[in-house]
């Protein structure tokens, strides 16, 4: 991928240059962006696992910047990652401009060439984003258009190759979704406050076939499909606090790595109800996905090149022992349900209290889909490639649950000064089918949160979490303590610590400045072993201790 | 035309769909068996706890049956987060310079392999193709080992000779390698054997871990002597050496293997 700081250094120069100028609101040109850097100075720590590095310092750095008017945008993004922190794919180092983008705007119509990212509907058949905690950036490098001729109408083009780290993948995709809003043509669901949306996408991958070489023996080879097409559909209807959603993708013949080089369709179906007003909330849903990974790179091994992405049922939680065993997304298929309620008792009642107190409750469930072996189209009714694979009975349940979580939130404020938080979550985590091995994780976490605000400008929030369980590495105990000073400064220091196998504690302390867009928290402590996930993609990230520096600047 | 339009874009969509499968009947292709020009160098990076590596090392083993059996030199070294270290109560089997094999190639998980050192390291469904498309390629140099052994002193003396065609500068590269070495391996679903049989495992480098120069003339038979003492903790009667030739532009241009004990 060619460097193109140059790039950079012109946005910047035109931002100043805007800036400075008088100009008349239509002219108007507004700078955006932002500025990260996430720094690891490391140290050896051998109890730990934490190696030695080349480098003495390991960062992860991202400038953005954007240019914006009224009927034009244009930016980039400079990443630094030539050392980057531990646990990204090997590709991911290097430095550059891999984003760039120049974007009209007019009346019914919006151009974007260059780099984009996009998504159809709920991401079954394209979604490109970025995700920096991931290491995941697939945006399209093209062009992309989206229409609107008339109300209620959205078209969507899109066209490019996927980014692939410091390069792009040897494939085309083009992409068209289209959504109806039916409301905006029938007055009466518009006066009854009823939405109605169809949608349905259309996405092509085009990938040569010719220096892939998948032999089957020494004389045959498989021919593999060079196009791959994937469509969705969808419906959705909206009432008042209620909220329907029904999604079904389709995709053609796919044989990749991710799937053993098998010839069968894949397909996903998703249903999706809820309902909220004030101080109520309910969602229920299920989703079905097989053999659904599309990816711009048939042989990729990693978490690089998905042009779509199935969404987790699974909360992504921000207690460190509540996010002790992560689930991920499986790309060959599960059933996957959801459960959620939320309530508030109203303040001045028994259960409510002088305050109010906030209730959630979530269920998640994922279970294997039924696969039966079925060799059909193999060439020597032995070799599983070439073949169809396996055969899926719809609602037939596979013999294996994957992963189930019950978690309960109470928050309350207890006075005037004084808020609480208490959390209990029952967690099955199959590790063997996750991450390899370990068997099915049966644990129950405890956790209390509470924070005391002793004047406007001080408060002292604590967290005492205790994960227990016979499985893996035992039991685990985590507290913090962390005060903050407003507007400026936040001092926080904790410890995980294994109480059942190894005896280790996993200590860290940070100071967090604050100034108006600026933030700088500077730390040192150590980090165990573990993954990293958010919407149910998950990165492994090995153990490390040392010095961090993180700087954030929005603007 | 506003109801029409959605109408027919679905239609569409579905027919594309359906036009990009390939039937039963399409989907292989068959490639003509050529004698194979060479032999080739796999060097299949692995680890003991890896429960995908079983999978590749039978996959491998079926891909050398079908070429002669000294046509395909296969070396595993054990390397990565996934590889065992020797310990007093484990045999380990990860060394150091097959860590720096690993980092060299970038490695990003196992099972992977190199062949030939072209192209980089790949993941175990492309091995038989980039083999097959090694084989074809010719090479000007013949090769060849004979040890000598001395079971009092455990020393071996490895004596290379090397003719080409042509002149030829690059690199001559000598490890000792292990057969049937019964040690702890994971295996899917949660299983393990501890009495897994692990061959043609990487233990050494005789010659440093990137070997020694070497310089070749055309049809000018180059002979060099090496000598090596075995650890004791290594059946002598299952090592092997492991010999081959390698440039940065071409990869490796011939291989040879010789038992350490003959």
């Amino acid at each position: 991928m060619k460097n193109y700081s140059w790039l950079v250094g012109l946005l910047a120069a035109a931002a100043t240059t805007a800036q400075a100028q008088t100009t008349t609101d239509d002219n108007k040109v507004s700078v955006t962006g932002s500025i990260q850097s996430d720094v690891l100075i490391p140290q050896e720590d051998l109890k730990i696992g934490s190696p030695k590095y080349d480098e003495w310092a390991l960062t992860n750095s991202f400038l953005d910047l954007n240019l914006i008017s009224k009927n034009v945008d244009a930016g980039a993004r400079f990443e630094f990652l030539k050392h980057p922190l531990p646990g990204f794919e090997k590709d991911y180092k290097g430095y550059g401009v891999p984003y760039f983008y120049l974007k009209g705007k007019f009346e019914k119509l919006e151009v974007t060439l260059g780099n984009y990212y996009e998504q159809f509907g709920s991401g079954f058949v394209l979604r490109t984003y970025e995700e920096r905690s991931l290491g995941i950036d697939n945006s399209l490098l093209g062009a992309r258009i989206v229409y609107k001729p008339y109300k209620g109408i959205v078209l969507k083009a899109v066209t490019g190759e996927q980014r692939r780290y410091w390069a792009h993948n040897n494939s085309w995709i083009n992409g068209v979704d289209l959504e109806l809003n039916l409301d905006q043509w029938f007055k009466g669901l518009g006066q009854s406050g009823t939405r109605v949306m169809l949608g349905g996408s259309f996405v092509n991958k085009y990938e040569n076939n010719k220096h892939d070489n998948i032999m089957i023996d020494r004389t045959h080879e498989l021919v593999l499909p060079q196009n791959v097409n994937a469509w969705d559909a969808r419906f959705q209807v909206q009432k008042g606090g209620f909220n329907v959603l029904a999604e079904y993708a389709q995709k053609t013949q796919d044989p990749s790595f991710t799937n053993k080089y098998i010839y069968r369709t894949g397909n996903v179906a998703m249903l999706s109800a809820s309902y909220s007003q004030k101080g109520l909330s309910f969602l229920v849903q299920a989703k079905r996905s097989n053999d659904m990974a599309f990816m711009s790179n048939r042989n990729n091994v990693g978490v690089s090149s998905y042009i779509n992405h199935l969404p987790a049922f699974t909360q992504d939680q921000t207690y460190a022992l509540a996010a002790f065993y992560p689930y991920a997304t499986r790309p060959d298929g599960e059933w996957a349900y959801q459960a959620q309620m939320g309530y508030k008792f109203k303040r001045k009642t028994f259960i409510g209290g002088r305050y109010g107190m906030n209730v959630k409750v979530n269920f998640s469930y994922v279970h294997a889909i039924d696969k039966s072996t079925n060799l059909t189209g193999s060439f020597d009714n032995v070799n599983l490639k070439g073949s169809k694979g396996y055969g899926s009975a719809f609602f037939k349940w596979g013999d294996q649950t994957y992963y189930q979580d019950l978690n309960v939130q109470i928050e309350r404020k207890i006075s005037k000064n004084f808020k609480l938080n208490l959390m209990y979550m029952n967690q099955f985590y199959n590790k063997t089918v996750v991450e390899g091995e370990g068997g099915m994780i049966h644990s129950d976490i405890y956790i209390v949160d509470g924070k005391y605000t002793f004047s406007p400008k001080v408060n002292l929030r604590g967290e005492a979490q205790f994960l227990r369980t016979k499985g893996d590495q035992g039991n685990w105990w985590f507290g913090l303590l962390e005060l903050s000073l407003v507007p400026h400064f936040m001092v926080t220091v904790s410890d995980m610590y294994n109480v059942g196998e190894t005896n280790l504690h996993y200590y860290q302390g940070l100071v967090t400045y604050n100034a108006g867009a600026h933030r700088l928290q500077v730390g040192y402590g150590r980090t165990r072993a573990g993954f990293n996930c958010s919407g149910g993609v998950c990165r492994y990230v090995p153990a490390s201790k040392g010095f961090t520096i993180s700087y954030n600047y929005n603007f | 035309m506003k109801k029409i339009f959605p109408i027919l874009v679905a239609s569409v969509a579905m027919v594309l769909a359906s036009c990009a499968n390939v039937d039963e009947a399409d989907r292989y292709k068959t490639v003509e068996a050529k004698d194979a020009n060479r032999a080739v160098l796999v060097e299949e990076f692995t680890g003991q706890l890896c429960i995908n590596c079983p999978e590749a090392h039978n996959l491998l083993a079926n891909i050398t049956k079908q070429y002669d059996e000294d046509k395909i030199i296969a070396v595993c070294i054990h390397a990565s987060a996934l590889a065992v270290a020797p310990k007093p109560n484990v045999i380990g089997l990860k060394t150091e310079i097959g860590e720096e094999y690993y980092k060299h190639w970038k490695g990003d998980g196992v099972p992977s392999a190199v062949i030939n050192r072209t192209g980089g390291l790949k993941p175990k469904d492309a091995w038989a193709g980039v083999i097959n498309r090694e084989m074809q390629r010719t090479t000007p140099l013949k090769l060849n080992v004979e040890n000598a052994y001395d079971a009092n002193t455990r020393k071996v003396t490895i004596n290379v000779n090397a003719l080409s065609i042509e002149d030829l500068n690059g690199k001559l590269q000598l490890w000792i390698v292990e057969d049937g070495i019964k040690a702890i391996q994971l295996l899917p679903n949660n299983g393990r054997n501890r009495e897994y049989e692990h061959n043609h495992v990487f233990r050494a480098a005789v010659n440093g871990a990137w070997g020694t120069d070497i310089s070749l003339k055309a049809n000018d038979a180059n002979k060099s002597t090496f000598t090596y003492t075995i650890d004791p903790q290594w059946e002598a009667n299952n090592l092997s050496v492991v010999a081959f030739i390698y440039d940065e532009a071409n990869g490796v241009q011939q291989v040879t293997r010789q038992k350490v004990n003959n």
